[in-house]
């Protein structure tokens, strides 16, 4: 065992709320991170509940049309900007600096303020709620012409457009911290090469980040110029561009939802290989498919605009197909880690299990969508609707989970209730697939989406019934899984340093970490240097 | 599982519905593979009571990996050539059309324009317009907005086409059943998005002369009152 | 850290192809542009990083180096607590506001800039940690 080299610590307060507020050490930050976006989790489920409830017959009338379309865009804003992508933010804030064996960020005051730049975003968004007109209500796509107009759209829509332009920012500024500390903090031995899978996710992650983001930022602006200062970017009638504003937000919305599914393929990665005793198979195509997914996801925003018959179908058809190459190869791979292992199937593999399932319906249905002649009649259907919730909900959401449930035990010291984890998986499976298989059919049936009822055709009040009894075994779930951490606060058995026999740096170390992370680091001569250490007669080799 | 689909009404939707079915029963044949692989993994290689030593530690297998890169790249070629084919035959705009219809999306309900019949259909969310069209005969469609993004959608079509203000989108339909086949928007627009409906009646040649007929006496005697 | 530049030398070697593929095939400004621009932003980032990394000798990058042959390097300060990320974060918010709606903006501009200068002060002056 050896000593780290010795970074200095100073510290103003150490407990209580105000040393929350002040903190800067990147395992607190990621705990707000993933707390924060827990709480948005819940609030846009409620939406979702609200909207399923509205929508269960046909003709209903338990929300009016306005505040269905405020319902729905605040759910659709606050899962992708508020849940998804920044609970990845969260994680990977906690786990990159023990992964890679540094003692914190590159820059961890501009990872806190990153962090308060999310949370007054998300605040702000919601705070739309509070005005005269109401929430934002043009779709967490906020399509021009329709965003600009101030009918219907006040001052909750500014406060809609300059919150995400925050969450925004905040993204933007965390995947600088994130691909400067990767490059630079690594520690001795822990070449490229060597880093855990979820590491190089993250890398592209923040690459994509950095690429596709500031386009928000500018097509937001845009907005506001629109808006407020008499501007007519997207207005054709004064020499505007209406199709402009899709062909901006989707260059950014593309790879956007990469950003939500490139950290959980990380997750998965490293939990298969855990429960399935053996090492991740085919690293280096896991890493070469992440960026070919990464740059391929850069050229197919159009994808989004095929009924537009503004752009050129073929080209964009052709790359979101190649995309699908990769994933593939990810999944192989997955399998390939789990073939001829040893699998155990605690919570976190459930739902690990559970996401390779669900993901690769949500994959298929995407590559259907990706083919011009069928998305003529899929594009802004619930069958879109089944796809992205598909990938997004019985992907990433699974993966969130799996993720809380196998790095719980590092972040607190105590272990989740196992029963009570494999309680909360089964009632989220079964209520995810129950809620969003139906609406395959109904899209396919002419269901459009974005409508706050719906007429009574033959089938579809009895397939909205069922996806709404689904969504109210999804909230069972969520209650589990509070009441799992309730009850295992009280009971807290202790973790240890390692109680999954764990394979990545941060199982080295103590459960929490102590500040600036590693009293000491072992030898790093694998992309598992924690399995190496209590496996010497299994370490490998001549691994790069 | 295909059932909810519908078959199509047009010549241009008959390549639509092929094209589903095709995708529809490769995907289906991927996910049996890779299930099958899952749930083979899940039963077959449980770790048992009693194995305590590790499984063999293997982390690649190059030629496994070529293979399933290069099958899934020749699937996805082989998806590519239909999708291609196919919508290249739905968007072919022919030489010349048997009635030509303008269609304007507005907020909340389409206006449906016949130039060289002379006639016109507006309608509202609570009177939903009705566009009549001649059964095997080439209707030309030209499709714009006045105000925000809709999308002309039919299901029974298996298509839709938006309207985006500044922009007009052509396409040709040929319906080949009768019947009548509800329309509706398919694109957000605000409030009463979801009451943007109309229906789309396909009637024989002669019913459809008809119509223009008693519908070119109404128009003009609404424009002489307006 | 070879991997790092051979992954952006190949981004940016992707991103002109399919620029020029797609101007090519589509003859379409918009995309064009989009595609165009991100071939330049990866340019400068991979000449920056090849320079850089000609220079770089991480301790990271030594496949057979451990902790302990490092043992005593200093790698700086890491602040475990500062009030300076929420005051700025704050100040950024009003700020905006006050770019929107007008009123407001001194005052955002105030605190945020004051937030900037705690922050960074360390690098502007010397102190004794």
């Amino acid at each position: 065992m050896s000593a780290v080299a010795a970074p200095r610590a100073e510290s103003l307060v150490r407990n209580g709320v105000l040393s929350w507020l002040a903190t800067t050490d990147h395992k607190r930050i990621g705990i707000l991170y993933m707390g924060s976006t827990f709480s948005f989790f819940l609030l846009a489920g409620v939406l979702a509940l609200a909207m399923r409830t509205q929508l269960a017959q046909a003709n209903l009338h338990v929300i009016g049309a306005h505040a269905y379309n405020a319902v729905f865009t605040l759910h659709g804003t606050a899962m992708i900007f508020l849940v998804v992508a920044p609970f990845g933010f969260g994680l990977a804030n906690y786990l990159i600096p023990l992964q890679i064996g540094a003692p914190d960020m590159a820059f961890p005051r501009l990872n806190a303020y990153s962090f308060w730049l999310f949370l007054f975003g998300g605040i702000v968004v919601f705070a739309g709620a509070g005005t005269v007109d109401g929430a934002a209500a043009s779709g967490w796509t906020a399509y021009a012409p329709l965003s600009v107009l101030k009918i219907g759209f006040g001052a909750g829509q500014d406060l809609w457009i300059i919150g995400v332009m925050l969450v925004g920012i905040s993204s933007i500024l965390t995947s600088v911290n994130f691909l400067t500390t990767v490059f630079i903090y690594r520690a001795p031995g822990m070449t490229m090469w060597r880093i855990p899978i979820f590491t190089w996710e993250m890398v592209a992650t923040s690459l994509l980040i950095l690429m596709a983001f500031p386009m928000l930022t500018a097509v937001l602006m845009m907005l506001l110029v629109d808006r407020h200062l008499g501007g007519h970017f997207f207005d054709p009638s004064l020499g505007g561009s209406a199709i402009l504003y899709q062909h901006l937000f989707w260059f950014f919305g593309h790879p956007e939802v990469y950003v939500m599914i490139l950290p959980y393929f990380g997750v998965v990665t490293e939990i298969i290989a855990v429960f399935s005793r053996k090492p991740v198979f085919g690293y280096t195509g896991l890493v070469l498919s992440t960026f070919a997914i990464a740059g391929l996801s850069m050229g197919v925003w159009a994808h989004h605009m095929f009924t537009t018959g503004a752009v050129v179908d073929p080209f964009f058809a052709a790359l979101s197909f190649l995309i699908a190459v990769p994933t593939g190869v990810k999944f192989f791979n997955w399998i390939g880690t789990m073939w001829k292992g040893q699998l155990t199937f605690p919570a976190p593999m459930l739902f690990t299990l559970g996401f390779l399932i669900n993901f690769l319906i949500g994959g298929v249905t995407g590559v259907m969508l990706g083919s011009p002649p069928i998305d003529f009649q899929a594009r802004d259907s619930y069958f879109l609707v089944a796809h992205f919730h598909y990938v997004l909900g019985g992907g990433s959401l699974f993966a969130i989970f799996a993720a809380i449930y196998f790095w719980f035990p590092k972040m607190f010291g105590f272990m989740l209730n196992d029963r009570l984890g494999k309680w909360n998986f089964w009632l989220l499976f079964a209520g995810f697939n129950v809620t969003f298989f139906p609406m395959h059919f109904l899209g396919v049936m002419g269901m459009v989406r974005r409508i706050y009822t719906y007429p009574d055709l033959p089938g579809w009040s009895t397939l909205n019934s069922i996806a709404t009894a689904g969504a109210a075994l999804q909230a069972v779930a969520v209650i589990v899984f509070i009441a799992n951490v309730y009850v295992s606060s009280w009971k807290r058995i202790p973790a240890g340093d390692n109680p999954w026999d764990g394979n990545t740096l941060e199982w080295a170390t103590t459960s929490p970490p102590p500040e600036l992370n590693f009293y000491a680091l072992p030898p790093i001569r694998s992309e598992r240097p924690t399995f190496d250490r209590n496996h010497p007669e299994l370490a490998a080799g001549s691994a790069s | 599982m295909l059932a909810p689909l519908p078959l199509g009404a047009t010549v241009q939707s008959a390549s639509l519905h092929d094209t589903w079915i095709v995708f529809f029963w490769v995907g289906i044949g991927v996910a049996a593979v890779v299930y099958g692989l899952i749930v083979w993994c899940v039963f077959r290689y449980r770790k048992r009571r009693g194995d305590e030593a590790f499984p063999e530690q293997f982390r690649q297998n190059t030629g496994m990996e070529i293979a399933y890169t290069v099958i899934p790249l020749l699937i996805v070629i082989g998806l590519f050539a239909i999708t291609y084919r196919a919508e290249r035959y739905v968007e072919t705009i022919a030489q010349t059309q048997d009635v030509v219809v303008n269609v304007t999306g507005f907020r909340w309900s389409w206006r449906f324009e016949y130039p060289r019949l002379g006639i016109s259909v507006i309608g509202s969310p609570k009177a939903p317009p009705e566009l009549v069209l001649p059964l095997g005969e080439t209707t030309r469609f030209n499709v714009h907005s006045v105000d925000v993004d809709h999308a002309f959608w039919v299901p029974d079509f298996l298509f839709k086409r938006d309207a985006i203000p500044g922009l007009e989108n052509v396409f040709d339909w040929t319906p080949n059943k009768l019947g009548t086949f509800r329309g509706e928007c398919g694109e957000f627009c605000g409030l009463d998005h979801a009451v943007m409906a109309f229906t789309v009646r396909v009637v024989a040649p002669n019913d459809f002369e008809r119509w223009i007929a008693t519908h070119r006496r109404v128009s003009f005697a609404r424009k002489a009152t307006n | 850290m070879k991997i790092g530049v051979r992954l952006l030398v190949s981004s940016m070697i992707f991103a002109l192809v399919i620029a020029s593929i797609y101007g090519a095939t589509t003859h379409d400004v918009i995309g064009v542009l989009f595609l165009g621009f991100m071939a330049v932003a990866l340019i400068v980032v991979t000449i920056f990083i090849v320079v850089a990394e000609r220079e770089a000798n991480l301790a990271g990058d030594r496949k057979d180096l451990s902790a302990s042959d490092v043992a005593g390097e200093d790698l700086g300060t890491f602040s475990l607590e500062s009030y300076w990320p929420i005051l700025a974060a704050a100040g950024t918010v009003i700020l905006i506001f006050g770019v929107v709606f007008a009123p407001g903006v001194s005052f955002g501009l105030l605190l945020a800039g004051a937030a900037l200068v705690a922050w960074t002060l360390r690098f502007l002056v010397r102190e004794s940690t």
